[in-house]
Parts: structure tokens; sequence; C-alpha cells
């Protein structure tokens, strides 16, 4: 994978050194990212390669991954083809379901970030253990039209 | 080739990044537009008559504001919208002053096309008011003189240019650009400053801008 230096040819060192500029900004600061799977989908992608640009930029970032079973994860896509504008129905087990993997992801996942960005609908119930952190919901669905 | 001036200051380029912020404030019609135009922060006016200068690298858009856009597109009212899309904002020297321009239109429109109070916006096409939030840093970069000052233009980030041609200049009410400034005050050289002052930054892209700067810097370098 390309490090950061690696990419100057490309957009211009100034743009590089903007971004040294803010890493700076969050020396200090632990930024924790949270989405629900390690390789496959846009988010797992971008992730795998922000993260190690991030700590080359001495930001020091982590990545956390919940956890969920089948039924979890079918769930989790009805929201997200909802938010996309398709008609789909959610009953109450739906919620049941998605409520009961998210007990257990609240109980068992550690928040350590300064600044926790959760990534899509999910992980979404984890922000039932924020604190005196920040917490951003970074949203890769457009949500333009919602169902 | 005479020597170079050495410049009393330097110049230090600084960046800027913005946050677009709802503001969750919305109009449907005309007289909600001019009463929420009122009472908003500058921020607001300054995003919907600036965001398109750091979206659109390629072409200097038409309308150039999103007033003029949605007064249009939306209530079909074209000779306000055009009206609103020929103000010459590099006229205006503080977001205030614009401001109160634009108010002016729509109140003088309303008062003699009555009419156009009663158009509303659809469902889902009402103007949503979002403000700019800015975040200034200063970089690395610092001009000792002339040469050295398009060096770094030639390579710098567009939201450095952007910064120093249109935030400070109409955001921090500086009454002219920093570029403009500097090459006056520490340069000492006001044909040149003039020469980049008179530039009307809103009809060129930002790439198209610096080329611009780049060769009026360089043509003075060369005499």
């Amino acid at each position: 994978m390309a490090n950061i230096e690696e990419y100057i040819p490309i957009v211009g060192q100034p743009i590089i050194d903007d971004l040294k500029l803010l890493a700076e900004k969050l020396r200090g600061k632990v930024v924790q990212h949270i989405n629900s799977t390690a390789v496959g989908g846009g988010v797992a992608e971008i992730l795998s390669r922000m993260v190690p640009l991030l700590r080359e930029l001495e930001v020091n970032t982590g990545w956390d991954v919940i956890k969920g079973g089948e039924q979890f994860f079918e769930v989790t896509k009805k929201f997200h083809n909802a938010l996309h504008g398709k008609p789909e129905k959610i009953t109450q087990c739906d919620f049941d379901i998605f409520m009961e993997t998210s007990r257990e992801n609240i109980e068992t996942l550690d928040i350590y970030g300064d600044i926790v960005f959760v990534h899509d609908p999910q992980p979404i119930a984890l922000v039932k253990k924020k604190a005196g952190n920040k917490w951003i919901w970074r949203c890769h669905i457009d949500v333009s039209n919602p169902n | 080739m005479p020597e170079l001036i050495k410049a009393m200051e330097p110049f230090r380029f600084y960046t800027r990044l913005h946050l677009s912020e709802l503001t969750g404030l919305r109009a449907s019609n005309l007289s909600q537009l001019l009463s929420v135009l009122k009472q908003v922060q500058g921020a607001c006016i300054y995003h919907h008559t600036h965001r398109f200068l750091q979206q659109h690298q390629y072409l200097s858009p038409e309308p150039p504001n999103d007033f003029a856009y949605w007064v249009s597109k939306v209530l079909g009212e074209d000779e306000l919208g055009e009206r609103l899309a020929s103000i010459d904002t590099i006229q205006f020297s503080t977001v205030r002053s614009l401001r109160d321009k634009i108010i002016a239109t729509i109140d003088n429109y309303l008062k003699n096309n009555m009419s156009a109070k009663l158009k509303f916006a659809g469902e889902g096409e009402e103007f949503h008011f979002i403000k700019s939030v800015s975040f200034v840093l200063p970089t690395n970069y610092i001009a000792y003189d002339l040469r050295e000052f398009v060096d770094i233009v030639k390579n710098i980030t567009i939201d450095s240019i952007y910064f120093h041609i249109f935030e400070s200049r109409l955001r921090l009410e500086k009454k002219t650009n920093d570029f403009s400034n500097w090459i006056e005050t520490s340069i000492g050289d006001k044909k040149l400053s003039d020469k980049i002052s008179k530039l009307d930054p809103y009809t060129h892209t930002l790439e198209d801008l610096r080329k611009t700067i780049i060769k009026i810097v360089e043509q003075k370098l060369r005499d």
C-alpha cells in the first residue's frame, strides 16, 4: 500500500503539508473508528487505507469492528435500504434483533477514543456509551431521499 | 536584471478549511427568505454567496449565488433571479453590505410584484440556510521577496489562494486581498499591488486566478 509521501506527485506537496498541519492539531488525542466489517464494503476499503495514513501522520488512530450474526446484518441491511429510499417493512422483531446484538456490543466493545467515528447505521446504538468524548456519525449512505 | 526587493515583512501563507453547518432555518417563499436573510449570521450570507467558488473548479458558474438560483429555479421568479445574480460581489467590502444589497433587491422586487409573495416552493425544495465555519491555519510557506512569493503561489493549495483573495478581503474586512496588501506595504510596489487588486476574482476559477496572479508577478520580475 502506498505511503503518504507517494501521494505527493499526484496531489502536490502543499496538500500533504496541510494534512500534516491538521494532524499536529490532533496530537495527544486518540481517534477511534468503528464500523461493522473488517473487509468488504466501501467503509472497510476506506478505513484500511485511511487508518495507516493517519498513523503515518502521527494521529493516534484505532479501528474497531462490532460483532453481529446473520440476522443482525439482515436487519441493518433493511435500515440501509430504507435510508437509501427503498420501501422496507421493519418489524418489532427486527428491532429486537438489532437491539439484542447492539447490547452485546455495548457491553464488550471498548470505547477509548477522544474522538469516536461511528460509520453507518450498524454500530449506531453504541452512542449509549457516549461520555465526555466527541462522537461523529459518518453516514456513507445517500439519505437525500429516504423511505 | 534589477536586484529583488526584500520585503519589510515576509508574507506567511495561510490555509483555510471549512465546515458547512445547517442552521435549521428555511424559507418556502420570498417573504420568508427576506425575513430570514435579515436575521441570519453573516456566515450564512457568506456561505450562500461563496461556496460555489470552492466547489466549481472548472467553470465560473452562473448564477453565482444560491439565492439567485433558488429564486429562479424553484420559485420561477426569473427577473428577480437575474437581479440577484447580477449583484457584483467584488463591489462590497463587507458581508454586511452584501447582505443589505441582497435584502434591498428582494424588497424592491416584492414592492412592485405583489403576486410574487404567493409563490411557494414545493415540499423538499425549501431554501435551507447553511453557515460556513472556517478553520484558518498558518502554513510553513513564507516569502521574503517576489520571486519566493510567486514560486510559492505556483504550488500552494487553492484553499490558501482562496483564503488570501476572498475570505480575508470580505470576511475579515481587510478591504483588499492579502497579496495586494503585502506587495504594497512590504514590497512597496503600489502599481503591482493595484494590478492584482483590480482583478475581479469572482469571474475566475481558483486555478485560473492562480495562473493570472503568477503571470502578473512574473511579468513584473521580467521588467
